[in-house]
């Protein structure tokens, strides 16, 4: 091969340079011809820092949470379509690596979850698998996140609408209507919603016996299957709820919806689940995780990092960014019912950042400002 | 991790483990490939619970019909081709997909090039990744996930060409004009140098 008249973008397209790069290969060879050829120095030195900087691109996070929950979710899928054993066979091939033992844990993990899926249907199916079953009866794929840790984890909902799922929460949504047809997502748990405004797609949200309806608002429920209470608390805009017998009966198109009680911002409803009753009752008085903040957020030249901590605290999400960078950064912004993830983007709009944003953390990547 | 080398023996003998229905290396599968599939996933279409969603898919297919899979060159390379397919196929049942918006244009900097740049610092030089990088990422999104697929995830021409179902003369049209367009970074150099003698 004569490279001699090579320029960066043709040693970028050559398998053996790539190779020298990234594999240290033909290392005598390469060496060589540089020290024949100085002429070319710059164009190689190009060449390399381009490889070089695609190859060490930030690294979209999974937290360990998703990666284990996608993985019970496979197990799930997997055992109710084939006689999949639960129980996984001890074996005692010597693996010595670290990821057998990263796999083992799963296997054990998932192990035991495959054999709660294989247990007898208890007699009474909880609120939240009723729905679920009622959803998949009519040939749903659902889309399913878990919390199981301590930490709210960041929804992010196909219509650019937000859930905070708090800790031993569930929260599940079709794969297929979501968004086109409706806005209907299945809660067992908290979780504190944005919603987008959309008033002709209203957001549904079912949890235990009561059901919730907006237009595009942002608003906490709380429902867990062990509680004798489901609390919607409002935090701006404006929101029905109906309980589940209500909902199924309630007023055809045309005709006034008369079962909704209707909550204003700042504003607490209880359902005692037995008796089916709903009360206002003072806020105090409820444990619900309600981002604790003024519902807008107005910056005037603020610096960008105080704007991040203000998030973090508000939401419980991480912001991972590099502090030094962004030091000099200052945004003049006024965010309000925005689903989180919308107001980053807007602030990295305005940052001329970009971002990821997984389960559990926010990482903006920026040269910073100067 | 490249996947321009030949199968490992390793690798070989956990697919045909996997294959005869071992579950402990269908874990292992999972364990070894599900972060860089993440990855891949995630700059296709940064809706992460679509990702998640098609990558569940993907293994749940995998164990399914995995009788019916041939002694693949690449497993890397096949589940990257599979995970492409299921992000388009499942973002047209959300269609919802919010692409990025294709700007192909960096900012024009003036071209002003000596020979200062061959006596690169290393400080100099990390600033110099970090606009490459900032520059892949405005790229469209096509040349980024063909830069992606050959220089990130160390896939041959001709694989990237297979993922990304194109012919291989297009996909190397495609990194050559993203090449063009990083090379522009480039020129920022001796306004770098410039800028750090007065700060």
């Amino acid at each position: 091969m004569n490279y001699s008249s090579f320029k960066s973008e043709d040693f970028l397209m050559d398998p053996a340079f790539v190779q020298w790069i990234k594999q240290d290969k033909y290392n005598d060879f390469w060496e060589n011809y540089q020290k024949k050829h100085p002429h070319q120095a710059l164009e190689i030195q190009r060449a390399r820092l381009i490889i070089q900087a695609a190859a060490t691109l930030p690294v979209a996070p999974l937290s360990d949470d998703s990666r284990i929950g996608m993985w019970q979710n496979v197990q799930q899928k997997v055992v109710s379509n084939t006689a999949y054993e639960a129980e996984v066979p001890t074996r005692h091939t010597p693996f010595r690596s670290w990821v057998w033992w990263a796999a083992a844990s799963i296997v054990l993990v998932s192990g035991w979850l495959g054999w709660q899926a294989l247990r007898p249907p208890q007699a009474v199916s909880t609120a939240y698998e009723q729905l679920m079953d009622q959803t998949t009866a009519e040939n749903q794929k659902l889309i399913q996140h878990t919390n199981a840790s301590n930490r709210p984890m960041l929804i992010s909902l196909p219509d650019g609408s937000s859930a905070l799922l708090q800790k031993d929460s569930r929260i599940s949504y079709s794969a297929q209507e979501y968004g086109t047809s409706k806005r209907e997502v299945l809660l067992s748990g908290e979780a504190f919603f944005e919603v987008v405004k959309d008033p002709q797609v209203p957001f549904y949200v079912f949890a235990n016996e009561l059901v919730t309806k907006v237009l595009g608002t942002s608003f906490t429920v709380q429902a867990y299957e062990a509680d004798r209470e489901v609390n919607v608390f409002v935090k701006t805009g404006k929101v029905s709820v109906y309980t589940n017998k209500e909902f199924e009966t309630r007023a055809k198109p045309g005709k006034p919806e008369k079962e909704a009680v209707v909550l204003s911002p700042n504003q607490l409803i209880t359902l005692h689940r037995e008796s089916l009753r709903l009360s206002r009752i003072a806020m105090e008085s409820s444990k619900l995780r309600v981002p604790q903040t003024q519902t807008s957020f107005e910056f005037d030249d603020t610096p960008v990092t105080q704007i991040f901590k203000l998030l973090e605290e508000t939401y419980g999400i991480s912001i991972v960014y590099d502090q030094q960078r962004l030091s000099a950064c200052k945004i003049t912004a006024s965010l309000t019912d925005e689903p989180l993830p919308e107001k980053i983007r807007l602030l990295c709009q305005g940052l001329g950042a970009s971002y990821t944003i997984s389960d559990k953390s926010i990482h903006i990547y920026s040269n910073g400002c100067n | 991790m490249a996947a321009d080398q030949p199968l490992h023996d390793e690798e070989y003998v956990l697919w045909q483990r996997f294959k005869s229905g071992d579950q402990e290396a269908f874990a292992l599968l999972y364990e070894q490939y599900v972060g860089i599939l993440y990855n891949y996933g995630y700059h296709i279409t940064p809706h992460t619970a679509l990702v998640q969603d098609a990558i569940q898919d993907l293994f749940t297919d995998l164990w399914r019909t995995r009788q019916n899979l041939s002694d693949t060159t690449s497993v890397k390379y096949y589940l990257f081709r599979s995970l492409r397919r299921k992000i388009h196929r499942l973002s047209e049942t959300y269609q919802t997909l919010q692409s990025i918006p294709e700007s192909d244009n960096l900012p024009d900097i003036p071209h002003i090039l000596s020979q200062e740049a061959l006596r690169i610092e290393k400080d100099t030089q990390e600033e110099l990744i970090r606009q490459l990088q900032q520059a892949l990422t405005n790229l469209p999104e096509r040349q980024q996930e063909a830069i992606r697929l050959r220089f990130f995830d160390g896939f041959e021409l001709r694989e990237v060409a297979s993922i990304m179902q194109m012919n291989e003369q297009s996909v190397r049209n495609l990194i050559q004009r993203s090449i063009k367009k990083l090379r522009q970074a480039f020129e920022l150099l001796p306004v770098l140098m410039f800028c750090h003698q007065f700060i």
